[in-house]
């Protein structure tokens, strides 16, 4: 057994979370999710010595984090929040995300010297779990439409997100700085990071254009799903054809 | 005045702005990832000299440049009125509530000017930035950027354990480099992630992989992922081929305000964001 049957173990978890989620079984739910993300930060973790030695690198390898920030984000949103609101209806994105990762190579892409410094684990940390959040809240404000229920309960998750995502603009231009020199570089990969940061910069304008009412704050936010999607697994689909070790 | 502000400082045309923004840059990164090499030559050389010596013979792909500086410089614009707005709004009333109320109140015309300070940042770095990058190996003699002389004296890798997946891969490499100051010779190290100043130019160490001949590989323009990760491919960091080695020496104003700047920016726009308890009480803070 390898050590990426736990990531198929916290899958399978999510996917009962969602089902017993479809089937009302609230508790059940959230219990699988709960027990899916515990197993799921075991493989992260785990993902570390996946070169025979310990590099943090692995732990923070972006796709294998996405559902893990999600299923994180649920959890607390849940045991923080006050709203009624069923969380547990987001396991079927962050399963959408775990089997993602269950198709992606798992090995670990051999680290630069450059790529080595605490600042590029907490980067792609925080730009994984600010992308994570606002995943939940494109897919709780979808939910809201189709349900016929829109209310601003993922707001949060979107304030969350953008604080994430600014730490993640200034600990990954912190490292450019260091390892390159320079705190912005012209390509694709910090271009479309910039644009998921305006994007939601501007939903937080939202709030004082009085012409945009609920329904349209809920699209926007709906949209941000696609936006985040459209910025950020392009590089994730194109890393795809690295040499791996470990995998 | 009001007038005035109220018009370029309105929140709509933030709204507006930030969205134009998102859009260009999106538009742009299509351009950057079709034609790598072409934007990738913009990276550490002054936009408006890159511009005028390759933006303009290749407008069909570089139209969106000065669409973006634009668009930016209507927000920074934009951003100051109404920061300047809500600021005349809101001193009046500094004494009609406890400082701590007003501070969270002040925090967002704090993070607005903290935003434009970033893009005036980026600005000189765009525009003011000299860098200039050499290859490396024991021995060589430099004057990178106004450093004065300095000699390469070693060069040291550090590799992977044995027993490792890694094992004979690069871990670490240390370039000693040796200068005279006041008659005197001194010698400094210069590893990855550790960069040196020497006469005001920050000085930090680069790599590229080369084939087993030693003739650097030309990058494959659609090989890009987070900053240079094409520039030094993994099976080639092998003993037996060693990479490249490269100084940079970079002199960047905007880098004084930037890095500092970011601090901040994080620092205050966490504080206010625990105070509004992260969205859940963001209606109260309204001041209109």
């Amino acid at each position: 057994m390898t050590i990426h049957a736990l990531l198929y173990a916290a899958a399978a978890m999510y996917a009962a979370a969602f089902l017993l989620h479809l089937a009302g079984k609230g508790r059940g739910s959230f219990a699988a999710l709960c027990s899916g993300f515990v197993v799921h930060t075991a493989y992260q973790v785990t993902r570390g010595w996946i070169a025979g030695i310990f590099i943090p690198n692995g732990m923070f390898d972006g796709l294998f984090l996405i559902s893990w920030g999600m299923a994180l984000a649920v959890i607390l949103s849940k045991l923080l929040s006050d709203s009624e609101m069923s969380w547990e209806s987001a396991a079927a994105p962050i399963f959408l995300f775990a089997v993602l990762a269950l198709v992606y190579p798992k090995g670990l892409i051999p680290p630069t010297p450059n790529k080595l410094t605490v600042w590029a684990n907490i980067f792609f940390l925080t730009e994984v779990t600010g992308q994570a959040c606002f995943y939940l809240a494109g897919w709780f404000a979808a939910v809201g439409i189709f349900t016929k229920r829109v209310t601003n309960n993922y707001h949060s998750l979107i304030v969350w997100g953008f604080v994430l995502y600014s730490i993640a603009q200034v600990t990954g231009a912190v490292w450019a700085y260091i390892g390159w020199a320079t705190t912005f570089r012209w390509g694709s990969r910090h271009l479309q990071s910039a644009v998921i940061w305006c994007y939601f910069a501007a939903y937080l304008h939202l709030r004082f254009l009085p012409r945009w009412g609920a329904r349209e704050k809920s699209w926007y936010a709906a949209a941000g799903f696609f936006v985040v999607a459209f910025n950020s697994l392009g590089s994730h689909l194109h890393e795809m054809g690295f040499p791996r070790i470990g995998g | 005045m009001k007038r005035f502000l109220d018009i370029i400082g309105d929140l709509r045309i933030a709204f507006w702005l930030l969205l134009a923004v998102a859009v260009i840059m999106w538009i742009g990164s299509l351009y950057a990832s079709a034609e790598y090499q072409l934007f990738d030559s913009l990276n550490g050389v002054r936009v408006q000299d890159w511009f005028s010596e390759k933006g303009l013979g290749a407008l069909s792909s570089t139209w969106w440049l000065p669409a973006l500086f634009f668009a930016f410089a209507l927000l920074g614009l934009n951003t100051a009125a109404c920061t300047l707005r809500r600021v005349m709004a809101l001193w009046p009333r500094r004494t009609d509530m406890p400082a701590k109320r007003f501070m969270v109140l002040l925090s967002p015309s704090i993070i607005h000017l903290l935003f434009i300070g970033m893009l005036s940042g980026h600005l000189l770095t765009f525009t003011a930035l000299t860098q200039e990058k050499a290859p490396i190996e024991e021995g060589v003699v430099l004057d990178l950027a106004g450093t004065g002389e300095f000699t390469v004296k070693s060069v040291k890798n550090e590799f992977f354990d044995k027993g490792s997946l890694l094992a004979d891969r690069i871990r670490q490499t240390t370039v000693e480099l040796s200068f005279m100051k006041n008659g005197v010779e001194r010698t400094v190290p210069l590893e990855f992630l550790h960069s040196i100043s020497m006469n005001g130019a920050l000085l930090q160490l680069d790599m590229q992989k080369r084939k087993m001949s030693g003739a650097p590989i030309t990058q494959n323009p659609a090989d890009e992922t987070c900053n240079k990760e094409h520039n030094y491919h993994y099976a080639e960091l092998l003993k037996e081929t060693r990479p490249q080695l490269y100084i940079i020496a970079t002199r960047d104003p905007g880098l004084f305000i930037l890095i500092p700047g970011f601090a901040l920016v994080i620092l205050v726009m966490g504080w206010y964001f625990y105070q509004i308890g992260f969205g859940r009480e963001s209606k109260a803070q309204s001041i209109d």
